[in-house]
């Protein structure tokens, strides 16, 4: 584990490119292997867009695309722009969910990224409801709040988050934001990108390509 | 004096109240509560401290990634883990490294070979991007005179290496996108579009290679379309790339006889027995384009450069 002094010299954030998920949920697969997350409930799912011609949005993720998608749920035809979407927490440098924990149990790591300290929460809720992405569920077997980590666990060991890894399109990218030098600092120079519901105010690290405006 | 003995009494219940509060979180606080933030600073350790299950591909011995990565192969950045699940026992057990706690049974990699464990990545969906290689399983199947909808796709596709190519993705030719109507046209279109007036020149075989496509379409394989054996792999908005096939695996792909097949449409064979005493191993380089052409092409189609 690194030293503080080592920790605040990095800030993680994470790329998505929405052109490039084909939806085969592995990624989803891949979390909850590492995670033990538990039934039914997700730290990273993906969505499936599809908007009709009538331009009436369809969105669905059937049990968080765990086993991908089986079929095009408008007919090819009707379908005028259809696309996945991948979902995880956002990691917002002004997160809602921190300010309201009423014993300190959500916090932001001195390298960016936000945690739950399992041995302080006390499963209340209220960061799940403040959540604007829905990013976070109650753990009922634990009594506590959980959420995406970023791979706490292994961005420290110099392995990917599991999602990461997983990708067999290379659609995620997570890499050291105050490096200008890093891949994923790059890939926002050269890109344009877009933030999930960027009106919360709550300054999201979690960056998407390709993005389309009824996603929210 | 007297009228200031009730302040001082509710003063010393406050200052009181004050220092049990202190006292209270003084032995409820974590002792590293706020040494790096608003939170315990232990817990960032015990999230280091779970161990990662998804070894990824760096763990593989050099061996396993010589004789199992095909290099020809269009899906090279799938990994190990994606399909065979994860490696942590598996690694730990191989290398000595888990003591006795391990079982070999639970070391032995998962394997996700169904059908839809294919699926997961191949059904052919529309939110998917076209570029990338999707099949409808019931038109495939259809196609290949499949009888059993739960034949798992390695039953001829190996994982490894999917389809046999003769060349590597990156040696292909490089060729212009090949367009297709329904990128324009919702609906299926019936006609030619030479025939309608301003309508935009598009990349049809034809198009260049009208000779071959002529001869063609008076050969045993007409029916098919040339992309069937051609395969184009888009790699931008403008080009991709185009494979010349003939090799005996991907021949074998429609050819070779299965218990799963209903034995109609085209010759199917078994290659340890092939028709007039012709051995066949699977390793031969040999095409079966060298017996077989007349069925495909003409001779000047074989060349190198043919229009």
């Amino acid at each position: 584990m690194p030293s503080p002094e080592e920790l605040v010299k990095l800030e993680w954030g994470y790329i998505v490119d929405t052109t490039r998920c084909i939806g085969c949920g592995s990624c989803v697969r891949a979390c909850k292997l590492e995670n033990d997350v538990p039934d039914r409930y997700f730290r990273t799912w993906v969505e499936r867009y599809e908007i009709g011609r009538d331009e009436t949005v369809h969105v669905d993720s059937p049990n968080g695309a765990l086993e991908s998608f089986k079929s095009d749920r408008l007919a090819d035809a009707s379908a005028v722009k259809a696309f996945f979407v991948p979902k995880l927490c956002n990691h917002c440098r002004n997160s809602a969910c921190t300010q309201v924990c009423p014993v300190g149990a959500s916090f932001h790591s001195p390298d960016g990224v936000v945690l739950i300290d399992k041995q302080r929460c006390m499963g209340c809720g209220y960061c799940v409801q403040a959540c604007p992405y829905a990013c976070r569920y109650i753990d009922h077997a634990k009594g506590t709040a959980d959420k995406c980590t970023l791979c706490y666990h292994r961005i420290h060991r110099g392995l990917p988050p599991a999602c990461v890894q997983a990708c067999p399109r290379q659609a995620r990218l997570y890499g050291n934001l105050a490096d200008p030098d890093s891949p994923i600092r790059r890939v926002l120079h050269e890109r344009r990108y877009y933030l999930l519901k960027p009106d919360m105010g709550t300054n999201p690290k979690c960056y998407y390509l390709g993005l389309d405006l009824e996603v929210k | 004096m007297a009228n200031w003995a009730h302040v001082f009494k509710i003063f010393a219940l406050l200052v009181a109240a004050l220092l049990v509060f202190l006292a209270a979180q003084r032995m409820l606080r974590p002792a590293d509560y706020g040494k790096l933030g608003n939170y315990r600073a232990g817990a960032l350790n015990d999230l280091f401290a779970q161990a990662p299950r998804h070894e990824g591909p760096a763990s593989a011995p050099s061996a396993m990634k010589t004789s199992w990565a095909c290099t020809k192969k269009t899906s090279t950045a799938v990994n190990c883990e994606d399909c065979h699940g994860p490696a942590h026992l598996h690694v730990k057990f191989f290398l000595g490294e888990g003591g006795d706690e391990i079982a070999e049974a639970s070391a032995v990699l998962p394997r996700e070979y169904t059908l839809e464990g294919c699926l997961f990545c191949h059904r052919k969906l529309a939110a998917r991007p076209r570029n990338f290689p999707q099949v409808d399983p019931e038109e495939h199947f259809a196609f290949l005179h499949v009888n059993d909808a739960t034949t798992p796709c390695i039953e001829c596709h190996g994982p490894h290496e999917p389809l046999f190519l003769l060349t590597r993705v990156s040696e292909a030719r490089i060729h212009p996108i090949i367009q297709e109507c329904r990128q324009c046209h919702a609906t299926p279109v019936e006609g030619d579009h030479r025939a309608v007036a301003g309508h935009p020149v598009i990349f049809e075989c034809r198009d260049c290679h009208r000779k071959v496509v002529e001869d063609f379409a008076g050969r045993e394989h007409a029916f098919l379309r040339c992309t069937a054996c051609h395969l184009f792999y888009q790699e931008n908005e403008s080009a991709g790339r185009i494979f010349k096939n003939g090799n005996q695996r991907f021949c074998l792909l429609c050819h070779e006889k299965k218990d799963w097949k209903n034995g109609e449409g085209w010759p199917q064979i078994v290659p340890a027995n092939h028709p007039e005493g012709v051995e066949m191993d699977r390793d031969d380089p040999t095409l079966c384009l060298a017996c077989h052409l007349e069925n495909i092409h003409g001779e000047e189609a074989m060349e190198r450069g043919a229009p």
